[in-house]
């Protein structure tokens, strides 16, 4: 469904990542995981089309990024900045990027309807998201993602800065996204969701990728029975 | 480039931009209620100051007046000047007690009589002391006149011999071309700078504030071209622009309804009146002049990393454009030299002085037309630019 060769990414003399290559299958939910500033939003970035990469090349559900940048933009959800437009209501947001994905009249509608229900928002879709607390907000943000029902999904620290709830709202919907058969890369600095979650992972650190496969296999690589500390010793001996 | 792409995000940022109360106070509410004020308080306040002088005569002292027999009570039957015994006159001019000191002392004697040395003292930071001193430079002329008279009749010479023509100056111009030269002083300059004020709270939040939110990442990622984002983020803020410009061109008008002389300066003789054509191109001009910033305002905000980072960088803008219209005030556009036509907001100003004087030169205005033209494609050619640039909509 998605593969990526020898992704690179340069900003003037300081390589964010570095020459990085995975294939994440249909259906599969796969781990980018890393340290702050290891190079995971980059690689994301690269791939949802949003940076140009320096070199190598990836398709996503068939489609070159490189030459039709656009249809991978209309294959793809993306879950990266939390912000909404606080001026609109939730289902004003969620109605925009609809309309952005070329959605529009009954049909987006009853999208938005389903999504309100599948979020349990009903009860403030029509208040404007300025008051919203975090929680709400990320309801939103994952609701307008996937308005257009992408196949495929890219979240960057989804839970970051989130309280244990809201937190929870977002496994809750990986794990529910997975059961649809969508195929998500997800990425994260926190061991457990990563754990919890993720098919497979690629550990990533100062733009490598340092390591790729199951837990298990990541576990039996670092010898360690914990995967933090398997983690710690993946990326520790190349720091 | 798709059109359906660039209404959804027009549309978009049209609702975000009139939710925003900021948007409304500097695109509706400040030239509604500022326009007016500006344009009647400040004469208003004038006027009345003069009112006040007229009413209370500045009141002077009189040092010497003996040496210049009838000069005392010539400066009391003016009727503009009120004359006053003070004990001490320099300090009592100091205090502000009284505006103004004549000092008459004998002076060289002349063959044809004695002369006199006459000195006003004045404070030339009071607006009642400048009176003063104007009135009583008057008076002592009169007095002159007077005394060289009765000098040339007691010699058997008539005094008219001193008078060999009357010189008199006679106004042409129509009271509609004297109410529209005062306009157009003012009036150019005001709509300038709304037209960049009431775009500049679109601006900033249609790129600045996306990146503030968070909201510009996943807007990006979505699939319509940079293309089609940037002209719907631009005809938005070029929309909100040409209102606000619109609205302060109604302030100016109910300023000019309300107190008409007050907006023109010059009391009731003048007029203004202005036909469709020369409206329709004050319009048209405007939107070109609207076009042009807006491009300039999306392009610094997308500079920008956050809001107060882009109200840094386009709040000047409004200052900037005031700096022309000053330059400008008192330039006929058709005697200004031809290069000034290309040069945009200098150029935008001539055409609505000569659309308001009723003397449109269409040479002039086709310049002003293509020369704001070009630069409206280059300034949106940059934002264009800036908008493909990862280092730009990146900078965080």
């Amino acid at each position: 469904m998605i593969s990526v060769r020898g992704l690179t990414k340069r900003f003037g003399a300081v390589t964010a990542v570095d020459d990085v290559s995975f294939d994440v299958g249909r259906g599969e939910v796969f781990g980018l995981l890393g340290e702050n500033g290891a190079g995971k939003t980059t690689t994301l970035r690269m791939l949802a089309t949003l940076l140009r990469p320096t070199a190598g090349e990836a398709t996503i559900g068939g489609i070159n990024l490189l030459e039709r940048p656009e249809d991978v933009r209309r294959s793809v959800g993306i879950l990266f900045e939390g912000g909404v437009y606080d001026r609109l209501t939730a289902r004003e947001n969620i109605r925009y990027f609809g309309k952005l994905h070329g959605l529009g009249g009954a049909e987006l509608e009853k999208r938005i309807d389903e999504l309100l229900d599948t979020f349990s928002m009903r009860e403030y879709a029509d208040r404007r998201a300025g008051q919203f607390s975090k929680g709400m907000r990320q309801k939103v943000v994952i609701a307008r993602s996937v308005v257009h029902d992408p196949p495929i999904l890219f979240m960057d620290e989804p839970t970051s800065g989130l309280d244990v709830t809201a937190a929870r709202l977002v496994h809750d919907f990986v794990a529910d996204a997975k059961r649809q058969g969508k195929t998500i890369i997800f990425s994260s600095h926190i061991m457990t969701e990563v754990e919890k979650l993720c098919d497979r992972v690629g550990v990533i650190h100062k733009g490598k990728l340092a390591a790729l496969g199951t837990i298990a296999e990541l576990l039996e690589e670092a010898q360690s029975e914990s995967f933090e500390e398997a983690f710690v010793g993946l990326v520790g001996g190349r720091a | 480039m798709s059109i359906r792409d660039s209404w959804t995000v027009f549309t978009h940022e049209l609702t975000n931009t009139l939710r925003d109360r900021r948007t409304w106070l500097t695109m509706v509410v400040i030239p509604l209620l500022m326009v007016p004020l500006l344009l009647i308080a400040a004469p208003t306040a004038i006027e009345n100051q003069n009112q006040r002088i007229a009413s209370s005569p500045p009141v002077i002292a009189v040092v010497g007046g003996e040496h210049a027999p009838g000069l005392e009570t010539m400066i009391a039957q003016s009727g503009g000047l009120s004359v006053s015994t003070v004990d001490d006159p320099d300090r009592a001019l100091a205090a502000g007690a009284i505006k103004a000191v004549i000092r008459v002392s004998p002076g060289m004697q002349g063959t044809s009589g004695d002369g006199l040395d006459v000195v006003i003292e004045y404070d030339a930071s009071s607006p009642a002391s400048e009176v003063a001193r104007a009135r009583l430079e008057a008076v002592v002329a009169a007095y002159a006149q007077r005394v060289v008279a009765e000098r040339l009749l007691e010699r058997g010479i008539d005094p008219s011999i001193l008078t060999p023509l009357t010189a008199t100056s006679r106004n042409v111009a129509p009271e509609e071309r004297i109410g529209g030269y005062f306009l157009a002083m003012i009036m150019p300059m005001m709509l300038a700078v709304w037209v960049v004020l009431g775009g500049m709270y679109a601006a900033i939040d249609g790129v600045a504030g996306e990146k503030e939110r968070g909201t510009l990442e996943p807007l990006l990622a979505a699939p319509p071209s940079r293309g089609s984002l940037v002209a719907g983020k631009y005809v938005a803020v070029l929309l909100t622009s040409v209102v606000a410009g619109g609205i302060a061109l109604i302030g100016m008008y109910a300023a000019f309804l309300i107190k008409p002389e007050a907006v023109m300066g010059v009391g009731a003789d003048a007029k203004f009146s202005i036909n469709l054509g020369n409206a329709m191109l004050i319009v048209g001009i405007s939107v070109l002049l609207a076009a042009f910033f807006s491009a300039i305002q999306l392009a610094l905000s997308s500079v920008a990393r956050s809001f107060r980072e882009a109200q840094g960088y386009l709040s000047p803008l409004s200052i900037a454009v005031v700096i022309p219209g000053v330059m400008t005030q008192f330039v006929d556009p058709s005697e200004a030299s031809a290069a000034l036509f290309y040069v945009p907001v200098i150029n935008a100003i001539f055409v609505f002085k000569e659309a308001l004087l009723d003397s449109v030169d269409w040479n002039h205005v086709g310049v002003t037309a293509v020369s704001l033209l070009v630069w409206i494609v280059l300034a949106l050619a940059v934002t264009s630019q800036l908008f493909k640039r990862e280092s730009v909509l990146f900078r965080t």
